[in-house]
């Protein structure tokens, strides 16, 4: 994850626990957009993601003196997890801000155009996107949260067990029965899913 | 029962589909289910659709990052230790707070209640009780009217209000003639209580009724007594139940703030 000029998670964590903002910052450049990211995929809104990872940076600064060791990423999303359901729950107690009045349609928040492709390209990519996302969405978070640490962001079963609190056989069942729900789903959208499925039958 | 097994057994292969896919079953498990895929279908199609949704969300591009999320001198200097991180892990803490809420309401609303009804108007008193108050007033030479038989005999009275204040209710403090004497009076005995002069009468005939004024007060202070006795023990019991509930939640508190990353 970082090379050997760079200094180690655990060594910026220490100066950080010694009152050094600039290691914390570090530590922030090196995980925003994984963390973002983590938040896009959760709550599926631009603005409420940018909000929840803020929030994430900031309460991770506020307990760093409780950081006991371990991968200080997992620690990380571990957090910004529960600021995605704090600012999903929060949002859907005031209607005026609900995740349904920002539509993914209208601001596309995952795919930044890529310079080397065309706009055709460009316009399926974020309709294979938006589809996904609206996918996801349609899941309990608990689920979301399984499957997008497992497929989106490459975490093993006992890892994500570790960021959520839960144990291993739970987050099989989640992984499993999220991904039972989203292939009803896509299946019914020939135009995302199933093309490459039905030809290896 | 043939069936029921061969379906278990294909159970497990659809609950492990996930796991198989991600790597995350043990080596035996893993050619277990290898020699299933080659005769089953349904399990080959299961799997060839978590691999390919695997693969669409692996090829997710990333999330293009709005601005950078660094934390600037006053924002950290603002940040103080809140509730935020690591409170995830605690179960039941919702459930334990709606309980000593719950709980505590319903101490409030007994101790409230018994409050009331020891020294409050109309406190639903039977007839005889009533009647009781009645003759003793009579018998001290007070005129009965309609609004002071609501209320418990005078002199008696104020010492009955110290449980409301007190929060606690007990039959101990009370003595037969205390108990008696401070009763309040029911409506409908003050309905049916007549004018300066006329209530020792009516008040005998009721009492006597009921087997004699000579007997009647110590059985209305028994059972009074007892009255107040279960009102005590109400109020102890959800007294008790409440000072739980709360150390659980101060309990459940404590372990959150330990969990926290």
């Amino acid at each position: 994850m970082t090379d050997a000029l760079e200094p180690a998670d655990e060594h910026l964590v220490s100066l950080s626990k010694d009152g050094s903002l600039h290691a914390f910052n570090s530590l922030v450049e090196r995980y925003q957009g994984p963390v973002f990211n983590l938040c896009a995929r959760l709550i599926g809104d631009r603005g409420a993601a940018e909000d929840a990872a803020q929030e994430a940076f900031l309460s991770a600064y506020r307990s760093l003196s409780r950081f006991e060791g371990g991968s200080f990423r997992s620690w990380l999303f571990r957090i910004a997890a529960n600021e995605c359901k704090d600012e999903l729950r929060r949002r859907s107690r005031r209607p005026s801000e609900s995740l349904a009045n920002h539509g993914i349609d209208d601001d596309h928040p995952f795919d930044a155009p890529d310079p080397s492709e065309g706009a055709p390209e460009y316009l399926e990519r974020i309709a294979v996107g938006e589809g996904i996302q609206s996918a996801l969405m349609s899941l309990q978070f608990e689920q979301r949260q399984a499957i997008v640490l497992s497929d989106v962001h490459g975490y093993h079963y006992e890892e994500i067990a570790r960021i959520t609190g839960t144990n291993v056989g739970t987050v099989k069942s989640r992984i499993h029965r999220g991904r039972e729900r989203l292939r009803g789903i896509l299946l019914e959208r020939p135009e995302l899913f199933g093309r490459r499925g039905r030809s290896d039958d | 029962m043939r069936i029921v097994n061969v379906l278990q057994r294909h159970s497990w292969y659809g609950r492990n589909a996930s796991a198989f896919v991600d790597g995350e079953l043990l080596p035996p498990e893993v050619r277990r289910f290898e020699a299933h895929l080659a005769g089953c279908g349904a399990c080959a199609s299961a799997v060839a659709d978590a691999r390919e949704w695997k693969a669409l969300a692996g090829s997710l591009p990333d999330a293009a990052l709005p601005r950078s999320f660094r934390l600037t001198p006053a924002m950290a200097a603002a940040a103080k230790p809140g509730p935020n991180a690591g409170r995830a892990a605690v179960p039941y803490l919702g459930l334990v707070r709606a309980g000593a809420g719950l709980s505590l309401a319903a101490f409030a609303a007994v101790v409230a209640f018994a409050a009331f009804d020891s020294g409050g108007p109309n406190g639903g008193r039977d007839g005889a009780t009533a009647a009781s108050i009645e003759i003793q007033d009579a018998a001290g030479g007070g005129a009965t009217d309609s609004s002071s038989n609501k209320y418990a005999a005078p002199e008696s009275t104020a010492p009955q209000l110290g449980p409301a204040s007190g929060g606690g209710v007990s039959s101990s403090g009370f003595s037969t003639a205390t108990v008696v004497s401070s009763l309040p009076v029911a409506p409908s005995a003050v309905a049916a209580t007549p004018g300066p002069g006329e209530g020792v009468s009516r008040a005998s005939d009721d009492s006597g009724g009921e087997g004699g004024l000579a007997g009647g007060y110590p059985l209305e202070a028994r059972d009074s007594a007892e009255k107040e006795s279960g009102r005590g023990m109400l109020v102890i019991g959800l007294g008790l139940v409440a000072a739980a509930m709360l150390a659980l939640l101060g309990a459940l508190e404590v372990i959150r703030r330990i969990q926290r990353p």
